[in-house]
C-alpha cells in the first residue's frame, strides 16, 4: 500500500508539554538524535493513520526565535532554512498565551501553516483564565485545538487536522512595525534575491534583527548598513523594539480572546516548599542533604547488585569449566567482569538517578535544586546545570561524561566533562573508604576526601581566570509544581537508559576486554616498570605500591586488592598513613579509567580526550605529591 | 496579503484620530500621507471611524465628530501622560520615541494607572531594588546583549509588563509575571528599569 508522508515540527517554549502530547500520540518509540554538529537533542516520532504516516519532530523548548541560543538558532534554521516539513504544530501554553502566540506570530509572518494545540486548558480555568480559542482561531486564521495530554481529550481531533495541514492554505499574517523601522524594511527588501524562498520582509527583519544566518540572501551589504544606520538614528535599540512589538501583538491578541475571573488561590504547600528552597542557606543545605542521601542509598544498593552479579558470575564461570584454556577464561572473565560492572552500575546509579531525575523534572522540582546551589557553581565557574552530571558522577564517570550533553556548548560539555576528575566515583569512593579509611583512619580519608576538593577548587579557579567562565547569568523559568504523570517519566528515563545500554555498556565491556588482552600479553609490567621509578620519588612510596596505582587506570575496582596483594594485608604495619592518604589521593584524582578514557574519545575525539585525561592524571600525582610534602612539613614543623 | 490586522489597524486609527486632533482637519491626502500604509488598509480604517460615529468626510477633508474630538484627546493625553512619564525617567531626548513605542501595545488598563501615577515620586529603580512582595511595572531593559533581550521579551520581561518580586537573595531575585516564576540573576536584575505605580 502507497503511504503518504505529513511531516510535522513540534515548536513551542519550555515546559508547555510538548514531549507529553508527543509521548500521549505515539508511547515512547520515539527516537532522539543529536543535531549534527551540536548538543541539542531532537526527538523523531511516527504516528501511522490509515495510509498515513505522520513524523513528528520535536524541537528543544524556545523562547523566540531569533538567533538567541543554540536552542533558538537550530529550531529557527529548521523552520525558516530546512524545506523537508509540511506544517508547523505550536504547542501553546494557555496560562501564558501571549508568549506561545510570540512565536506563532513569529513563524506566521513566514507564511509558513500553523497548528496551535493549546494545552494547561484546565490549569488556566483554575486560575481563571479562560480562553476563547474559536476567537482565536478566527483572528489567527489558523485552526486552535485545546488538547490534554494526560486525558487525551482533543488528541483525535488534533491529528485530523494534522492530516489536512497540507491543504492548508500558506498566508501570511504580517505585523506592523513603527513607520521607521517599515521604512528600514523596504529598503533592505530591494537587494534581497529573487529567488530566496522566504518573504522577503521576514529576511529583512530577521537582517534588522542581527541575524547573521540571512546575510547570505543579500545582494548588496551596503544597503543594509544604509537601512540600519538610518533605523538607528530613530531607533537606538531597534532589535528590541522589532521584539517589543511583534510581543505586544501578541500580548493584544491574548487580551482580546482572554478573560480573567479572579479566583481565590490556594498554594500554600508550594509556597512553603519556595520558601525553604529561596532561603540563602535552607536552600543549599536541603539539595546537598537531599541528594547526598539518595547517592548513599544507591551506593549501598549498587554494592549490593554487584555482589550478587558477580557471585552469580564466578559460579558460571566454574560450572563451564574453561580453567584450561587460560586465554578463553580470562577474556571470558574480564568480558564479564566489563558487563557486570555496567549492569550493576546502570541499575542503581544511571536507571534509578534517571528515574528520580525525571521525577524531580515532572514536579518541578529539578530548576529549584539547581537554582538553591546555584551560588556554590558561580564560585567554581560552571554552569547550574552542571549539577547534573556531577551528581551522577558520584556514581560513575562514564555515563556522567554521556550526560553532559545536556550542556548547551562543546566547549561548555567538555569544562563540565574534565571536572568529573574531581568528583569521586563509587570506585574511586571505594578506595578512599577500603583503604584509607580502613587502614589509615577516618581522620585521613576526610583529609583525602578535602585534598580532592581542594584540588577541584584549584583547578576550577585556575580554569576560570585562564579561559573565562563558561557560565551564562542565571536566568531560568520555574514551572508550576504538578502532579507527575508515571508513563512520562517512564519513558523520559527509558530513553536516557537506552542511550547508556548501547553506548556506555559496551564500552565497559570493550574496557574489560581491553584489560584481559594487555594482561595476557603481559605488557602490564611494560606500562608500568618505567613509571614506578617517577612515582617511588615523587609520591615516596614503595615500588611495589605504584604498580596497583598506574594499573588502576585499566581496572579501577581492582586497585585496592592489588595494593594489598603487592604489599600484605597488613597494609598499617608496611606503610604510613600520610603514604596510605597520598596513595588514595593519586588515585582518586583524573579522568579515572580506560573506560572514562573511552567516552571521552568518544565525545570528544581522541586528541582531546587523551590530553585531558594524561592532564589530569599527571595534575592528580602532582597534587598528591605536593600535599605529603606540605603535610610532612607540618608534621615536622609540629 | 492580510495584515496581521489588529495591531495595524490599531495603530493606523489612533495615528489618524492623533492627527486630527493635533492639526485639525486634514484632506484625505494628508491623512494617507501621515498614516504611511496601503491605500486599502487606509480607507478600511476610514470606513470603521465613520462607522463608529469618530469622522466624518466633507468632500476631501475628514473632520472628528464630538465623539471623535473626545476619543483623540484620550488618545493625546495617553501619549503625553506616557511623555511626561518617560521625560523624568529617560531625559527630554528619549522620552517622545520611548512614549510613541510604548502607547500602541500597552493596555489601556495600564496606561490609566500611569495616567494617575503622581510623577514627582516616581524614581528611576531596577528590579534590583526591589523588595520582596512589591509589585512594579517594567519601564525598560537596559540589556545591551542581544541574545539575553531575546529570551527576557520571549519570556514576557518588557516594557508595560506587571512584575512582582517574590523573593530577594544576594545573588538573584524571583519574580512573578502573571503566574508564572522566573528566577533573575543580579546581573540582569539590575538593567531591568522599573517604577512603582501605586
Amino acid at each position: 500500500m502507497h503511504m503518504n508522508e505529513v511531516r510535522i515540527i513540534l515548536v513551542g517554549q519550555p515546559n508547555v508539554g510538548k514531549s507529553s502530547l508527543l509521548n500521549a500520540i505515539v508511547g515512547p518509540r520515539v527516537i532522539v538524535s543529536n543535531y549534527p554538529g551540536t548538543t541539542i537533542e531532537l526527538t523523531k516520532a511516527e504516528k501511522i493513520i490509515d495510509d498515513t504516516r505522520i513524523l513528528f519532530i520535536d524541537t528543544p523548548g524556545i523562547y523566540s526565535l531569533s538567533a538567541s541560543g543554540e536552542e533558538e538558532r537550530i529550531t529557527k534554521r529548521i523552520l525558516f532554512e530546512e524545506d523537508n516539513f509540511d506544517g508547523i504544530v505550536v504547542v501553546a501554553d494557555a496560562t501564558a498565551l501571549e508568549r506561545s502566540l510570540y512565536i506563532v506570530i513569529n513563524i506566521l509572518e513566514a507564511g509558513i501553516p500553523v497548528i496551535i494545540a493549546l494545552n494547561f486548558v484546565e490549569d488556566a480555568e483554575k486560575k481563571g483564565i479562560k480562553i476563547n480559542y474559536k476567537k482565536l482561531e478566527n483572528i489567527l486564521g489558523i485552526p486552535v485545538i485545546p488538547i490534554n495530554p494526560l486525558t487525551k481529550k482533543g488528541l483525535k481531533k488534533f491529528l485530523n487536522i494534522v492530516l489536512s495541514i497540507k491543504q492548508m492554505c500558506r498566508q501570511s499574517f504580517l505585523v506592523r512595525y513603527d513607520d521607521h523601522i517599515e521604512k528600514a524594511i523596504d529598503m533592505i527588501s530591494k537587494v534581497i534575491f529573487d529567488d530566496s524562498r522566504l518573504p522577503k520582509r521576514v529576511i529583512a527583519l530577521k537582517i534588522l534583527e542581527e541575524d547573521i544566518d540571512f546575510y547570505r540572501y543579500i545582494r548588496d551589504e551596503r544597503v543594509v548598513k544604509e537601512a540600519k544606520k538610518f533605523l538607528g538614528e530613530h531607533h537606538p535599540n531597534y532589535v528590541e523594539d522589532i521584539y517589543v512589538t511583534r510581543y505586544g501583538l501578541a500580548s493584544l491578541i491574548t487580551e482580546k480572546v482572554t478573560r480573567i475571573i479572579p479566583v481565590e488561590e490556594k498554594r500554600s504547600l508550594e509556597d512553603a516548599l519556595d520558601n525553604v528552597f529561596f532561603h540563602r542557606i535552607w536552600g543549599p543545605i536541603a539539595t546537598t542533604l537531599f541528594f547526598t542521601s539518595v547517592f548513599l542509598a544507591l551506593l549501598l544498593f549498587g554494592n549490593w547488585i554487584q555482589g550478587i552479579l558477580m557471585g552469580l558470575s564466578e559460579n558460571l564461570l566454574s560450572s563451564l569449566g574453561l580453567s584450561k584454556y587460560f586465554v578463553a577464561s580470562i577474556i571470558l572473565t574480564y568480558g564479564l567482569k566489563g558487563l557486570i560492572a555496567g549492569i550493576s552500575i546502570a541499575l542503581p546509579y544511571v536507571f534509578i538517578f534517571y528515574l528520580l531525575l525525571g521525577l524531580l523534572e515532572d514536579i518541578g522540582l529539578l530548576p529549584r535544586f539547581l537554582v538553591s546551589i546555584d551560588r556554590f557553581m558561580k564560585k567554581i565557574g560552571l554552569p547550574g546545570n552542571a549539577f547534573i552530571p556531577l551528581t551522577l558522577g558520584l556514581g560513575c564517570s562514564v555515563p556522567a561524561v554521556r550526560a553532559t550533553r545536556i550542556q548547551s556548548s562543546r566547549r561548555e560539555q567538555f569544562t563540565v566533562a574534565s571536572f568529573l576528575s574531581f568528583v569521586p566515583c563509587s570506585s574511586r569512593t571505594a578506595i578512599l573508604m577500603g583503604i584509607v579509611g580502613y587502614y589509615a583512619g577516618l581522620k585521613w580519608m576526610a583529609l583525602a576526601f578535602t585534598t580532592i576538593f581542594i584540588a577541584g577548587f584549584i583547578w576550577a579557579f585556575a580554569r576560570k581566570s585562564i579561559f573565562g567562565s563558561v557560565r551564562k547569568p542565571l536566568f531560568i523559568e520555574l514551572p508550576p509544581y504538578r502532579r507527575p504523570i508515571l508513563r512520562n517519566v517512564l519513558a523520559k528515563s527509558w530513553i536516557r537508559m537506552k542511550d547508556f545500554i548501547y553506548i556506555v555498556i559496551p564500552l565497559l565491556i570493550l574496557g574489560g576486554l581491553a584489560y584481559s588482552i594487555i594482561e595476557i600479553m603481559g605488557f602490564t609490567s611494560f606500562i608500568v616498570k618505567p613509571l614506578s621509578p617517577l612515582m617511588m620519588r615523587w609520591l615516596e612510596l614503595p615500588g611495589d605500591a605504584a604498580i596497583p596505582l598506574i594499573f588502576g587506570f585499566l581496572q579501577k575496582d581492582l586497585t585496592g586488592a592489588m595494593l594489598l596483594t603487592a604489599l600484605g594485608t597488613n597494609l598499617s604495619d608496611i606503610l604510613t598513613p600520610l603514604q596510605i592518604y597520598v596513595f588514595g589521593v593519586a588515585a582518586s584524582i583524573g579522568i579515572p579509567c580506560i573506560n572514562a578514557w573511552g567516552i571521552f574519545i568518544k565525545e570528544f575525539g581522541f586528541r582531546k580526550a587523551t590530553a585531558i585525561t594524561l592532564i589530569t592524571i599527571i595534575y592528580g600525582i602532582f597534587i598528591a605529591g605536593i600535599f605529603w610534602r606540605i603535610i610532612f612539613l607540618i608534621g615536622y614543623l609540629l | 496579503m492580510v495584515w496581521g490586522k489588529d495591531n495595524a489597524k490599531k495603530i493606523i486609527r489612533e495615528d489618524i484620530l492623533r492627527l486630527l486632533g493635533e492639526k485639525g482637519d486634514s484632506s484625505i491626502d494628508e491623512v494617507k500621507a501621515e498614516a504611511e500604509a496601503s491605500e486599502q488598509l487606509i480607507s478600511n480604517v476610514l470606513d470603521e471611524l465613520k462607522r463608529e460615529n469618530l469622522v466624518y468626510l466633507e468632500g476631501e477633508v475628514v473632520k472628528l465628530t464630538n465623539k471623535g474630538i473626545r476619543e483623540s484627546e484620550y488618545i493625546l493625553k495617553r501619549h503625553l501622560a506616557l511623555e511626561k512619564l518617560f521625560r523624568k525617567l529617560f531625559g527630554e531626548e528619549k522620552a517622545h520615541y520611548k512614549a510613541h513605542m510604548w502607547e500602541h501595545h500597552i493596555s489601556d488598563e495600564m496606561i490609566r494607572k500611569i495616567a494617575d501615577i503622581d510623577i514627582t515620586h516616581v524614581k528611576k529603580l531596577s528590579l534590583e531594588d526591589i523588595q520582596s512582595s512589591e509589585e512594579v511595572l517594567i519601564a525598560d531593559i537596559e540589556i545591551l546583549d542581544n541574545n539575553l533581550i531575546a529570551k527576557a521579551i520571549g519570556i514576557g520581561i518588557l516594557p508595560g509588563v506587571k512584575v512582582s518580586v517574590i523573593y530577594r537573595t544576594p545573588d538573584y531575585v524571583v519574580i512573578c509575571i502573571g503566574s508564572k516564576k522566573i528566577v533573575l540573576d543580579d546581573d540582569i536584575a539590575k538593567k531591568v528599569i522599573v517604577i512603582a505605580y501605586e
